[in-house]
């Protein structure tokens, strides 16, 4: 049988997606024995597997994106410089007469080279970002994507994880994909949502958490997925919660309160399920995690 | 006064960096500073959550996508074939067809069609409003349609494109997203002070040095503060912070988790503004006086 995907996200940063993904995770693999492979879809910050412990045992790393960046030639430049010109992504400067590659921006699109008189252009293979394989300290496979600093191609390399992932969820015969994506609903995020079943957006009780929800309501209508969602902190800010209840438009399974076990959790990098099990946030978490469960189905 | 660039980031999404930079903007115009305020979180811009913004102008932030002219078209496939991203697909008996979810704009089919048959369309990927800020300074406010994949493309364009009129100000304040990449890149290149925002645990502090070893690229450790907000929740893990700001020669400056900070957020006015003298606002006042000398 097809493995599930889960994706949790969110559109606000700091809501708390890593913190549901890896409480979630480990709910799933260990209280409810559901084998399962955790995707870390934030490239740019990826957190999950310090969430679940740490690493305790790293099986493979890769490359995962590849980007190719320009080269000048200066003995061969005639300093026309066609090349600035036509870079469509501000990747090369005018620095007094000579055209300067801009790395970071270059896309390795190759509109240089078309323009360029004297073949002085040549391009060279960067890696920009990495697909690791680890088991955490609480037992659960992460599959985590990490893109370079300064790097774009977020949006590749977490359709990369994903991949790493379906396969192992087929060779180790999963039952769940879980991926913590990333803030926003740029493309790390849009890659995060394809091909998913379900989404579990995490709120906070702001203005911009239900700003940013929407936003990533609108992106994920495309995909067609079955939608949940979860307040965290919610005693916060009790009447913002009530409205993000009214105006959000999808089924709130679970108000989670704001708990010091929570940051205590993460100071010893383990979930709060396993750190504070009896705490308030875990017993609300718990609640919403079997709800969780009979919408899956698993 | 000199000018000052400041960029505010931290690695981490949720540390507060729209929080700091509300507040820093807001003092700026209490302290009579000429501000512009950059609000490049164009995925989910919160600036007006916070802050008056009466919008005067809306751009729209428009990519280059090819539209090829059927009539000129020869189906010789130097486009589809010379495409980086296989956007442009060559069937037997159909013209070349764009797919524009995948193209990048960088243009090259337009550079290697012999009979200039690709013209220039647009795809808007956002909109950009400018106006006022708080009826004194500027703010000029970046917002992607749900669904573009242009975010970087976009920061990068606001950046390089209100660069040369930074000079105006005396004081630009770069609200930035999460993370630490491409857009990143484009606002740390234009900054002479950064403001790393981060929280006390270890997901915070292991965004922060991603972002820290990207920062220190382009501005030095000797102009960049971090700030550990939601200070006292964690104290050890915040000692390992701070420990690891110091020993690069970064300062550090603390904004205790408080209860006027929650409600001022609940309000949508800046902490400053409504609890002057609460601790809170008294360290972002000392960030400000900090960001103004470096």
């Amino acid at each position: 049988m097809e493995p599930k995907e889960v994706v949790v996200a969110s559109g606000k940063g700091g809501t708390g997606k890593t913190f549901v993904a890896a409480n979630l995770a480990y709910y799933l693999a260990l209280a409810k024995g559901i084998p399962l492979v955790a995707v870390d879809a934030d490239a740019e910050a990826p957190d999950l597997l310090l969430a679940l412990g740490g690493p305790k045992e790293r099986l493979r790393e890769r490359v995962g994106v590849w980007g190719l960046k320009a080269r000048i030639d200066y003995q061969r430049c005639t300093r026309c410089l066609s090349c600035a010109r036509v870079c469509a992504f501000h990747a090369i400067e005018i620095r007094g007469t000579l055209p300067v590659v801009v790395e970071e921006y270059c896309e390795g699109c190759g509109a240089c080279t078309v323009v360029c008189p004297s073949s002085s252009i040549t391009f060279e293979k960067k890696p920009l970002g990495t697909v690791r394989v680890d088991v955490s300290r609480y037992g659960i496979m992460v599959v985590t994507a990490e893109l370079e600093i300064g790097a774009r191609g977020s949006g590749e390399l977490v359709y990369e994880a994903k991949k790493e992932a379906a396969e192992i969820a087929k060779t180790a015969s999963c039952r769940l994909v879980l991926v913590d994506a990333a803030a926003g609903i740029g493309c790390a995020v849009i890659s995060s949502l394809a091909g998913a079943d379900f989404l579990l957006l995490v709120c906070e009780p702001t203005q911009s958490s239900l700003q940013g929800a929407r936003r990533l309501l609108e992106v994920a209508d495309k995909f067609g997925l079955k939608t949940l969602a979860l307040i965290n902190k919610w005693d916060l800010n009790p009447d913002m919660s009530s409205e993000i209840r009214r105006e959000l438009g999808v089924d709130v399974l679970g108000l989670i309160p704001y708990d010091p076990a929570v940051p205590e959790s993460y100071a010893r990098m383990a979930p709060l399920l396993a750190y504070a099990p009896e705490s308030r946030a875990s017993k609300a978490l718990v609640d919403a995690f079997e709800r969780v469960v009979r919408v899956i189905g698993s | 006064m000199r000018n000052v660039r400041v960029c505010v980031a931290g690695g981490k999404g949720g540390t507060g960096k729209t929080f700091v930079a509300t507040n820093l903007a807001y003092e700026a115009l209490q302290r009579g500073r000429k501000l512009l305020l950059m609000d490049l979180d164009v995925e989910n811009p919160s600036t007006k959550l916070l802050l008056r913004v009466d919008v005067e102008r809306v751009e729209e932030f428009k990519v280059f996508v090819p539209v090829i002219d059927v009539q000129a078209c020869t189906r010789c496939g130097a486009c589809a074939e010379r495409c980086p991203e296989h956007a442009i697909v060559l069937l037997p008996g159909s013209p070349p067809k764009v797919i524009g979810e995948l193209c990048s704009g960088c243009g090259v089919c337009r550079l290697v069609c012999p009979v200039s048959a690709v013209g220039q369309g647009w795809r808007v990927e956002g909109r950009v409003e400018w106006g006022a800020l708080e009826g004194k300074g500027r703010a000029v406010i970046g917002v992607l349609r749900p669904g573009s994949k242009r975010s970087v493309a976009m920061v990068v364009w606001l950046v390089e494109t209100l660069y040369p009129t930074f000079s105006d100000y005396e004081v630009v304040v770069m609200d930035c997203p999460p993370g630490a990449g491409g857009a990143h890149v484009a606002v740390l290149r234009k900054s002479t002070a950064v403001v790393a925002v981060t929280e006390p645990t270890p997901l915070g502090l292991s965004d922060l040095v991603r972002f820290l070893r990207l920062s220190v690229k382009y501005v030095e450790p000797a102009k960049t503060v971090v700030v550990v907000n939601k200070s006292g929740v964690a104290p050890s893990v915040e000692e390992k912070v701070v420990y690891t700001a110091k020993s690069h020669g970064i300062e550090v400056v603390r904004i205790p988790y408080s209860e006027e900070v929650v409600k001022s957020y609940a309000a949508g006015r800046p902490v400053l503004e409504l609890y002057p003298q609460s601790p809170a606002s008294r360290a972002l006042r000392e960030l400000y006086s900090i960001v103004e000398s470096l």
